[in-house]
């Protein structure tokens, strides 16, 4: 008796399994067809909830960056029991094309126990309804709830280490400034007529008024900052593409500031934009800049604890490999 | 009054555009700051890019919005034209302006479904997700994939087209532009979004092109600005078409040029479609090391200008790479603005959010 | 008005419907172009390792398989793991010796609930089927397509 109302709930439980309505990552862009036209997710029973307290399963959807992966944990903590866990997508399971990111985890099963797998990049709607229907059989078999592993120590372990070699990065000491520069402003140094882009070199001291000067001849939009780092010379080479609002013509303003002393003004009183691309050039490469008024993490805010990513001595790849797969590039 | 208070949005929330949080300081009902929590969709490109090689660095090159990928192929791929000094048969050129296309009109589709969604106007989502479902099964057919086609590479493109590719691409732009017209009358003709969306959100071209953005944001807001007229591409400058502008910069302007745009695409794809024919050259192969120099491309995607600053040193592997992210201003400068200069409600905020339509996997990249 | 919304909707309802009521097994999304699950030529492959070379995602490492190989006398061939792979085609594009092809065989049909399965050693990889071809070194076997759904 006992087993048969056992049977008649995970009967009951298979027919309309309801999904955290989460699009953690790029595999997300392919539930609207399934969920709407052409595939109409609906008519099985299926439904993404907003809520993970009406929720029966998560999916993985894709890369699981740090920050995702602590949200997941979350909300799978929230979400009532028998709960289920399946994954589609390849980063999701070993870390696919995304092998050497350093901002994402590799595996869904370091955290949570798996039901099921879907390879693909990314898996379309037809595969993930495959995947949720045998989520249903192996509930209708009677499937006990996915559970969380010790997820967090992991995590913490890994911020620990990172932010351990960010000290040590720092207290290296800088190569010194071997590099040759030229002022040409306002000369255009390179011209390439197609992209209609001029670059063209200033000081780092003269850098705002000659920004200032150019929003003066129009160039009032701030398209992007680039940094680039060369360790052998001992400097970090930026970049401030503007873009002239008439023609769209733009002057790429080339400078350079020395790893040692990675500082320049911050220009965000003429390019208003000019506030997060700093903080995202600050984070990625280390540069400081003076003046501005929230200098901060902001991407990389619970994703990398580290040395900033982007510099040329500080190799991610072999740190991924290394903590992430145990030393072997292809381990899963 | 009620008193000032903070609410989280997203960014496990339907409302929320994508994986992307928010911190609202609210008065009352009043949103009256907005701070973008970014990072969700971080993977580090940049630094991925400098561990590939440049034969097979392109695969990362798209995959920061998934929702429009095909802009950005382009861009990268004509970048690395710029490195490598080639320069692809016309024949590619305008295939990669057709795939560029047909992703634009996707992603508005896309963003049709997302914002009416926002505006609880569920049914004619669903034939705007028939139509990007027609353009996908199109790319499916002449790439092999429905999202990441992988196609334009740097030299040209990948594969000679089939060998009925004319035929076809133009009997599904007429398939698409049925459907879109249905959802165009649907939406726009409909009191209740336009109560929802007029003079929501509203941002002049001028003002906003100030602070950043670019793309369907300053067009709505009457300022012809894009990148094919400006600074042509590929071979823009051999096909007819216009840049729709809004007047008022509002949330329905904005949508007005969304679905403007779609049938200009539609023109655009209809010349382009002319010019590749099957056989002849598609391709230049790329040798494997590159000279030293710099490559630079601007196309305009769906969501504005986006731009691929190349460094190479020599070698096998790019030295540095680095993208604009068109959504970033959106999403920071331009909602900053419309919050201060209107009274948004809670209730509206989805509606201006999804009326910027940010991709937020390109914030994070 | 609301009711140019309600206009459009009724059109819809005599029209068939866009939802595909069966979803079969090999539905429309599946194309003759489809880049899926590779299949592996033992009697060409050559163990050269261009294939891990130029695989972005580092799918593809080399393993020593036993049995005899005269082209191959190192007896090295790639063994690939699908639940990494990006199907981007780069190995297929980059052998040299034509020994690599890719299928329409995805998602669906690799689905498992133990995610190990998917590891594909070189003899798995020769025994794909060969009828559902679709992408071989000069890509895309299939010129002309039929049209479907
Ligand atoms: S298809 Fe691409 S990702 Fe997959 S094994 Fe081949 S090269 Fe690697
Ligand atoms: S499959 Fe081709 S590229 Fe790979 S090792 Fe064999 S011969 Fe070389």
């Amino acid at each position: 008796m006992a087993s048969l109302l056992r049977r008649l709930v995970d009967w009951a439980r298979s027919r309309s399994p309801w999904m955290i309505h989460y699009c953690a990552a790029c595999g997300a862009v392919e539930f609207p067809p399934l969920v709407m036209s052409p595939l109409d997710w609906e008519r099985y029973g299926y439904m993404p909830v907003p809520s993970p307290r009406q929720a029966d399963f998560v999916a993985g959807m894709g890369y699981l960056t740090r920050k995702t992966v602590k949200l997941m944990i979350n909300l799978f903590r929230q979400t009532p029991n028998p709960k289920f866990v399946v994954a589609g997508c390849n980063c999701t399971a070993t870390g696919g094309l995304y092998w050497d990111s350093y901002a994402t985890y590799k595996r869904l099963d370091d955290f949570f126990t798996v039901s099921g797998w879907v390879p693909g990049c990314m898996p379309m709607p037809d595969d993930w309804t495959a995947l949720i229907t045998d989520l249903r059989r192996q509930i209708y078999e009677g499937l006990k709830g996915d559970k969380l592993k010790d997820a967090e120590e992991f995590i913490a372990r890994v911020e620990e280490g990172e932010r351990k070699w960010r000290e040590e990065y720092f207290a290296k000491p800088q190569p010194p400034v071997n590099y040759a520069f030229k002022e040409t402003y306002p000369e255009c140094e390179e011209r390439y007529e197609r992209v209609k882009l001029c670059v063209t070199s200033v000081r780092r001291e003269r850098l705002k008024t000659a920004l200032a000067e150019l929003k003066e001849k129009g160039f009032v939009l701030l398209s992007n900052i680039d940094a680039v780092d060369y360790p052998k010379n001992g400097v970090i080479e930026l970049y401030y593409f503007v873009e002239n609002k008439d023609d769209s013509s733009q002057v790429a303003l080339k400078t350079f500031v020395p790893r040692s002393e990675p500082e320049i003004e911050s220009v965000h009183d003429l390019y208003p934009n000019a506030l997060f691309i700093e903080r995202e050039v600050y984070e990625m490469m280390g540069v400081v800049f003076k003046g501005h008024p929230e200098l901060r993490k902001w991407i990389l805010d619970g994703n990398w604890e580290g040395p900033p990513p982007l510099r040329k001595d500080v190799d991610t790849a072999t740190y991924v490999v290394k903590t992430f797969y145990g030393g072997d590039k292809y381990g899963r | 009054m009620a008193g000032r208070y903070t609410l989280y949005f997203g960014p496990q929330h339907p409302g929320a555009p994508g994986n992307v949080g928010f911190r609202l300081e609210m008065e009352g009902e009043r949103v009256v700051r907005a701070e973008l929590i970014p990072g969700f969709l971080h993977r580090g490109f940049e630094k991925m890019m400098e561990n590939r090689k440049w034969e097979n660095s392109y695969v990362l090159s798209y995959r920061f919005c998934v929702e429009d990928p095909d802009p950005f192929e382009v861009a990268y791929a004509e970048a690395l034209d710029m490195v490598f000094k080639v320069d692809p048969p016309p024949k590619a050129k305008y295939f990669r302006m057709i795939q560029a296309e047909f992703s634009r009109i996707a992603s508005h589709m896309f963003w049709t479904h997302f914002m009416l969604g926002s505006v609880g106007l569920r049914t004619p989502a669903y034939w705007a997700l028939a139509a990007r479902e027609e353009i996908l099964k199109w790319f499916a057919w002449v790439t092999g994939h429905r999202i990441y086609h992988n196609f334009s590479v740097p030299g040209g493109i990948r594969s000679d087209v089939p060998q009925d590719f004319q035929s076809r691409t133009l009997d599904l732009t007429y398939r698409v532009e049925d459907l879109v017209k249905d959802v165009e009358k649907a939406v726009l003709g409909n009191r209740v979004f336009k109560r929802r969306t007029r003079g929501v959100g509203v941002i002049k071209g001028e003002t906003a092109l100030r602070l950043g953005a670019t793309g369907p944001v300053v067009r709505g807001g009457g300022l012809a600005y894009d990148v094919r007229k400006l600074a042509p591409y590929e071979r823009y400058d051999s096909v007819n078409f216009e840049v729709p502008v809004g007047e008022v910069g509002d949330a329905y302007d904005r949508a007005l040029v969304r679905f403007r745009e779609v049938h200009e695409s539609l023109k655009i794809i209809r010349q382009a479609a002319m010019e590749v024919r099957p056989g002849g050259p598609y391709r230049v192969k790329i040798p494997l090391t590159a000279p030293p120099g710099r490559g630079y491309a601007r196309v305009e995607s769906a969501r504005g200008e986006y731009t691929v600053h190349v460094t190479s040193v020599g070698g096998r592997s790019p030295y540095r790479v680095r993208f604009k992210s068109p959504s970033m201003p959106l999403l920071t400068t331009v909602l900053d603005y419309i919050i201060k200069n209107e009274e948004v409600t809670i209730a509206d905020f989805p509606v201006v959010l999804a009326s910027l339509d940010p991709c937020a996997p390109d914030i994070d990249r | 008005m609301v009711l140019s919304t309600i206009a459009e909707a009724v059109k819809y309802l005599f029209k068939r419907p866009y939802t595909r009521l069966v979803p079969a097994k090999t539905g429309p999304f599946k194309t003759d172009r489809m880049r899926g699950a590779h299949i592996l030529d033992m009697s060409k492959c050559t163990g050269c390792s261009m294939c891990q070379q130029v695989c972005p995602a580092n799918a593809i490492d080399m393993v020593e398989v036993p049995g005899q190989y005269p082209q191959n006398p190192r007896r090295r061939f790639p063994r690939i793991d699908l639940h990494r792979c990006t199907f981007c085609a780069l190995c297929v594009e980059y052998c040299p010796f034509d020994a690599l092809y890719m299928t329409s065989v995805t998602g669906f049909e690799l689905y498992t609930r133990d995610k190990s399965t998917t590891l594909k050693s070189p003899v798995e990889l020769s025994r794909g089927d060969y009828t559902l071809v679709t992408v071989k070194r000069d890509l895309y076997v299939t010129k002309e397509v039929k049209a479907s759904g």
